[in-house]
């Protein structure tokens, strides 16, 4: 493991403090940022949650294990 | 329109909450699938029943649950990594026993960044690739990777401003 992954355990250990909020994204626009389904300017909004958020980007993880509803926007405005 | 789930589409489903689920809330697999079922029951979509719609009803339903179990602030609640991460003898027992505080902090030194470096980093770890990183964000590969290599210069240079280097996180 190198220090990156130390970086990436801490950061998602966060996630054991985490307390959601009113301004967590729905777990559909979660769900479409992943997979670039979201237009850009959402999905970077997105993306500025998950720094703020452990509980989001533990649902941002979790993610991965769904599959792409349709071929990402590369792009996409 | 109400929907008929027959068994079939209760066994899809029971298999699209079985890939998403993360391990500790595996045990309530079950009631998992129930909520799809009520969700799927109430819902006025006619969309097809598809397993790709599936698979969305049941992460819908099980970032649901993990929000309302934060709000009660439960315990036993363990983040979703990678097995090279998680299965680590690298980790000292420290950094395992305060990890969430470690985290915490991390999370902090992170809104110091810039933001173009923010969201590279972020997704860097988040176990995303360069070139994930660079579709996400709209960007080249060459941008994306700048911006994690500073990033992550940034991040560890806030975090030894506060006495964390990862040599103590060990």
């Amino acid at each position: 493991m190198n220090q990156d992954d130390e970086l990436r355990y801490l950061f998602a250990r966060a996630f054991e403090g985490g307390v959601p909020s009113d301004e967590c994204p729905s777990p559909d626009a979660l769900l479409d940022a992943f997979h670039q389904v979201l237009p850009e300017p959402a999905r970077l909004a997105v993306v500025d949650h998950l720094a703020t958020c452990a509980v989001c980007a533990e649902a941002w993880r979790l993610a991965r294990n769904t599959p792409s509803p349709a071929p990402p926007r590369r792009g996409s405005t | 329109m109400r929907r008929d789930i027959d068994a079939d589409t209760r066994a899809r489903i029971d298999r699209a909450v079985g890939r998403t689920v993360p391990g500790w809330l595996s045990p309530h697999r079950d009631d998992l699938v129930q909520m799809c079922v009520v969700k799927l029951l109430k819902t006025r979509s006619t969309a097809e029943l598809s397993d790709a719609f599936l698979a969305r009803v049941a992460y819908s339903v099980i970032v649901d649950e993990i929000r309302r179990r934060r709000r009660r602030n439960e315990v036993g609640m363990s983040p979703s990594l990678p097995d090279r991460i998680a299965g680590s003898n690298d980790i000292s027992p420290e950094t395992r026993s305060h990890g969430t505080a470690l985290g915490e902090q991390l999370v902090e030194c992170l809104q110091l960044l810039v933001e173009a470096r923010r969201r590279a980093v972020v997704l860097y770890l988040q176990d995303h690739t360069i070139p994930e990183i660079a579709d996400l964000l709209g960007w080249d590969a060459k941008k994306a990777s700048n911006s994690v290599y500073r990033g992550l210069e940034d991040l560890r240079g806030h975090l030894a401003d506060r006495g964390l280097t990862s040599a103590d996180a060990r």
